[in-house]
């Protein structure tokens, strides 16, 4: 089978300590009001424009669309950063980040030794000890996850904490332009190896080595199962998604056209493919399995070319007849490979998809035809990929176009959590890293489960629904609430109280006026518009939750106190969640 | 006020065409702009998708004759259901029920239940991705797809659906289904209780929540309108699923069955009798692809499987059809069926034809369309059911004389042969078999 239905977990109670309970006989009832929502004379939506959305700084803009949100570490050091204008100081970082290597990361890497013990094995570790071992004997299904498990949370963790924001964002790109659902069977026990053999050594790299390291690896092959792609009854899968969602692209399909008919390009290319072409690429892949697809013993999971499945004779694929050659026998999928990574159409189709990643959901034509030219320019070259990225990342689309996309809801919470100074570290041994897993995958956006090849969708329209933005809006929530342990004697993951008292370390400079603009405009980039400042502070000012008046927003408020019936601490943490909503900070 | 015009109220919100699997895509009642409002109980269509492909030659097996010898001695020696052990119809010599189809049985006993057999997509396609994709999509093909579900094309061209409906739709799931694509209004929840903003600390989550919802009053971009939609949706369901002031009882001493599928059809019922206009629901349930070690008889996941969708639609129709008797029709389908030999793991592999059943107060019950036979010669392709009845005749049938829509070419794009089976009563009107039908026509009367 080619594609696996989501799986059903029942989603489990989150535990709350106490404190979050309200004390017997104090809970309110709930109040059911509906919002109005403005229409006009002709009951319609009035209109709506987004001229409306504020445009934040320079530094701002850049950490937000470059990486996973800003912070006022990050705009401090890129000020201190060579350059005699914000414009060069931004090009020195943008520098650095494409040179991921040169980023000292070892904080987290010390974190990635907390807990952690499946991510330094190799291939053959994996398989033998997570996915079938050579004794035959059963794996518990936790130890059998484990490393799907772990790279989840490695994820995390880097996005939220890793100095490297844009290898993580061109990971987290790769994995989706070649998607495999982690919950599927066979799938989590070789996830390290995808992730960390195949898709961050490439993720600045070179596409054709991604391309060839994907084919041959153990979770795509078991994913679209072309590990079972045999001669007598070529499997179609994975030839019919490269051709469609990894290469040439759907746009250049031509259906059951006869292959001679297509049109050819200047240079003699065939401009796109048809069903043969199909066909022909997934006898050119029979025999490309790995060891243990066929139930040998002591198999490893390596890849493994199988010469007795392989279809010897030749193949034509959109126009060029690929032959055996029994001394290279993988050389003709390689050919065909090396084909289809140079070709126009795949390059534009990478182009476009990066841009609408990076810029806009409708990118403009000159930054894509720019960023294809990088990319077929160097198809050959190392470092092909980090090429386009500086074509991308240094143009002026993409240092000035703000707001055409959001975040999507692991972008937003981890986005949050850079905000908040968020300290939880990941562990996966934790107690709390099974809640902070359920509680992406109720958003819709669970790093690796999307469940088709196709990978996550990326247009603002796709993730402008209910169910994932409730979800992602309670989670934000819990993040601004969440003890360690659950414990409320143990400290909170969140540092808004200390950056709060920090930010103003004169008591009398701690009003509603001063804390909702510091916060706001620490997380959206610009300050709160009038109306918008207003709700926030008024909810600050309440000094009462049983009878929440508004009172002088300029009056310190005491952070030392946090009893009843003021709650100042927990009111602080909750108007910073409340700010973390607004749509002001879901912009990209 | 004036009411809204549901396709302006698309238009302007920016979200008719969502992009392909917008799988996280959920929407709100269209008249939530309006406040809560009232519905008037319209007919309701439940459509169940068994994902994985539903084994059913075990669900409803052969009990007489060469299909009986086939199928017990040479296709399934191993785990076929015996005529010995399976559930017998009323009027019905050839084929049974499961053993733990009980709950089906009675409905079929009953005359509440039309069966119609080898029915499925015209061209066979043994990928549950891109058959469950067709089916959802209400095409024949992957190569024309219009960004939108069938269901979502059945709401734009409704003539019946009050303009003010309040959850026209709902997706009882986590995920959503290409079935809704496109319709923002599709309230797609994967547990009710959840679908709130309640994670403050107990002092401050009234102002909290006070705060949020000032926030977004008076929206000025899709962002905050969603937002505000989901607000309110949520304030609704919040309403609706209180179960301390207002826990659930299901009527006529229905019983859901543990597990999920008994929580998506309860919460169907529950939403459905709160008067909130629900007019289409699309319960998607899994499991179905019992490749290995299915079991036989009442053992093994595939006897599990069944026990627990056999309960669960007893359960909702006798709940339904308590205060809401022939408001209602359910549809049953999987994207194909098993391959009619079993394999060498006890399992079965991806099939071909498959039985689709209606359940309701306005069927004709009985068994219906053509069983092809499971003689060697009889199988498509040598290995499996064929197919003998179109499953858009199913559909459209139902959506013609139970909801009253005929744009069945918008709807199923390329359809142009209705052909009621007679599975259900009620009134045939003249089919549009236009994809781009006249939508001035529809709207003209009632809307604006």
């Amino acid at each position: 089978m080619n594609t696996v239905k989501r799986k059903y977990h029942k989603r489990p109670e989150m535990n709350l300590a106490d404190k979050f309970k309200a004390p017997f006989g104090m809970v309110e009832s709930k109040k059911s009001k509906t919002i109005p929502i403005a229409l006009n004379s002709k009951g319609k939506l009035l209109d709506y424009s987004p001229s409306a959305i504020q445009t934040p700084s320079l530094f701002h803009r850049v950490l937000t669309k470059m990486g996973y949100g800003s912070t006022p570490e990050l705009i401090s050091y890129i000020q201190n950063l060579p350059g005699a204008t914000d414009n060069d100081k931004i090009l020195s970082y943008i520098d650095e980040q494409l040179n991921p290597d040169s980023i000292d990361d070892s904080v987290v890497d010390a974190q990635l030794t907390h807990g952690y013990q499946t991510l330094n094995k190799n291939r053959t570790q994996l398989f033998q000890e997570h996915y079938r071992r050579p004794d035959g004997a059963d794996i518990p299904w936790d130890y059998r996850v484990l490393p799907g498990f772990e790279t989840y949370c490695a994820t995390s963790l880097r996005a939220t904490q890793s100095k490297r924001q844009l290898l993580e964002m061109m990971a987290d790109f790769w994995h989706n332009h070649f998607n495999v659902y982690m919950d599927a069977d066979g799938i989590p026990p070789m996830f390290v190896h995808y992730d960390r053999d195949i898709i961050r050594p490439d993720a600045l790299g070179n596409f054709r080595s991604m391309l060839e390291g994907v084919t041959k690896a153990t979770c795509m092959l078991d994913y679209l199962g072309n590990a079972y792609n045999h001669k007598d009854a070529p499997n179609e899968n994975y030839a019919r998604e490269i051709l469609e969602l990894h290469t040439i692209s759907a746009e250049h399909y031509f259906g059951h056209m006869n292959p001679v008919d297509v049109p050819v390009d200047a240079q003699g290319r065939k401009k796109g493919y048809v069903e043969a072409d199909v066909v022909e690429m997934s006898r050119a892949l029979t025999g490309w399995s790995y060891s243990g697809a066929d139930w040998e013993a002591n198999a490893t999971g390596e890849f493994l070319y199988r010469d007795s499945w392989h279809d010897k004779g030749d193949k034509t694929v959109m126009g060029n007849t690929y032959s055996f050659n029994a001394a290279t026998p993988e050389s003709d999928v390689l050919e065909i490979l090396d084909y289809l990574a140079e070709h126009p159409a795949t390059n534009e189709f990478l182009a476009k998809k990066l841009c609408k990643r990076f810029i806009s959901d409708n990118p403009p034509q000159t930054i894509i035809d720019a960023v294809t030219i990088t990319l077929h320019d160097n198809w050959q070259a190392a470092n092909q990929i980090q090429l386009a990225m500086e074509t991308l990342l240094k143009s002026n689309e993409f240092l000035t176009i703000w707001g055409e996309k959001i975040k999507r809801p692991f972008e937003r919470v981890v986005s949050s959590m850079r905000q908040i100074g968020y300290s939880y570290d990941f562990d996966p041994t934790s107690n709390m890293a099974d809640d902070h897993f359920w509680a992406f995958y109720n958003s819709g956006h669970m790093p690796f489960y999307w469940t088709s090849p196709n990978g996550y969708p990326d247009e603002k329209k796709d993730w402008l629904g209910s169910s994932s933005m409730m979800a992602t809006w309670r989670y934000i929530q819990m993040i601004c609430q969440w003890h360690e342990n659950y414990d409320e004697n143990l400290p909170n993951f969140n540092n808004i109280l200390a950056i709060t008292l920090e930010q103003f370390p004169n008591p009398l400079d701690r009003t509603a006026n001063n804390i909702v603009d510091y916060w706001f405009e620490r997380a959206c980039g610009f300050p709160p518009a009038a109306t918008m400042k207003e709700k926030l502070t008024d909810f600050m000012s309440y000094t009462d939750y049983t009878a929440p008046v508004v009172s002088d927003k300029n009056l310190p408020i005491n952070f030392t106190l946090e009893e009843w019936p003021s709650y100042n601490q927990e009111r602080l943490f909750a108007v910073v969640s409340t700010i973390l909503l607004t749509s002001e900070f879901n912009y990209r | 006020m004036k009411k809204l015009n549901r396709r302006n109220f698309l238009k302007n919100a920016g979200l008719v065409s969502l992009g392909a699997f917008a799988g996280v895509q959920v929407g709100f009642g269209r008249a939530l702009l309006q406040g809560s409002g009232a519905g008037t109980g319209s007919e309701l269509l439940i459509y169940v998708q068994l994902n994985g492909a539903m084994d059913g030659l075990n669900l409803m097996p052969p009990r007489t004759g060469v299909n009986y010898t086939e199928y017990s001695n040479v296709l399934r020696p191993v785990i076929h259901i015996p005529n010995s052990q399976s559930l017998t119809l009323n009027g019905i010599s050839d084929f049974g029920f499961h053993p733990l189809a009980t709950g089906m049985q009675s409905l079929f006993n009953a005359n509440k239940m039309a069966i119609v057999h080898a029915t499925g997509l015209l061209e066979a396609n043994r990928s549950h991705f891109v058959s469950t994709a067709l089916m959802e999509q209400g095409v024949q093909s992957t190569a024309t797809s219009y960004g939108t579900g069938w269901i979502t094309r059945y709401f734009n061209s409704s003539e019946t659906t009050p303009a003010n409906a309040v959850i026209p739709s709902l997706v009882p799931s986590y995920s959503n289904t290409d079935a809704v694509l496109g319709d923002p209004s599709a309230l797609v929840m994967g547990e009710p209780t959840a679908f709130s903003l309640n994670q403050g600390h107990w002092a401050w989550e009234n102002a909290m929540q006070d705060t949020i919802a000032q926030i977004f009053t008076n929206p000025i971009n899709t962002e905050d309108i969603v937002a505000a939609h989901t607000l309110n949706a949520s304030q609704i369901i919040q309403t609706i699923f209180d179960d301390v002031n207002n826990p659930y009882v299901p009527e006529n001493g229905a019983v859901y069955p543990t597990g999920y599928f008994g929580e998506q059809t309860k919460a169907v019922a529950r939403l459905y009798k709160a008067d909130v206009d629900l007019e289409v629901a699309y319960i998607q349930t899994g499991g179905w692809d019992t490749h290995v070690n299915q079991g036989t008889g009442i053992t093994g996941a595939f006897a599990d499987l069944v026990k627990e969708l056999s309960d669960g639609l007893n359960a909702l129709y006798l709940d339904l059809t308590a205060s809401n008797a022939g408001k209602f029709t359910i549809v049953i389908q999987s994207e194909f069926g098993r391959r009619a030999y079993e394999n060498t793991e006890q399992g079965t592999d991806h099939g071909y034809g498959n039985p689709m059943f209606i359940i309701g107060d306005n069927v004709n019950a009985g068994i219906y369309g053509q069983f092809p036979g499971l003689t060697p010669a009889e199988l498509f392709e040598g290995d499996d059911v064929a197919v003998t009845t179109d499953y858009r005749h199913v559909v459209t049938e139902v959506l013609m004389r139970r909801m009253g829509n005929r744009y069945l070419g918008h709807i199923f794009p390329g359809y142009d042969n209705y052909s009621p089976l007679g599975l259900v009563t009620g009134v045939d009107l003249e089919p549009d078999y236009n994809f781009d039908f006249n939508a001035d026509l529809v709207f003209k009367s009632g809307f604006e």
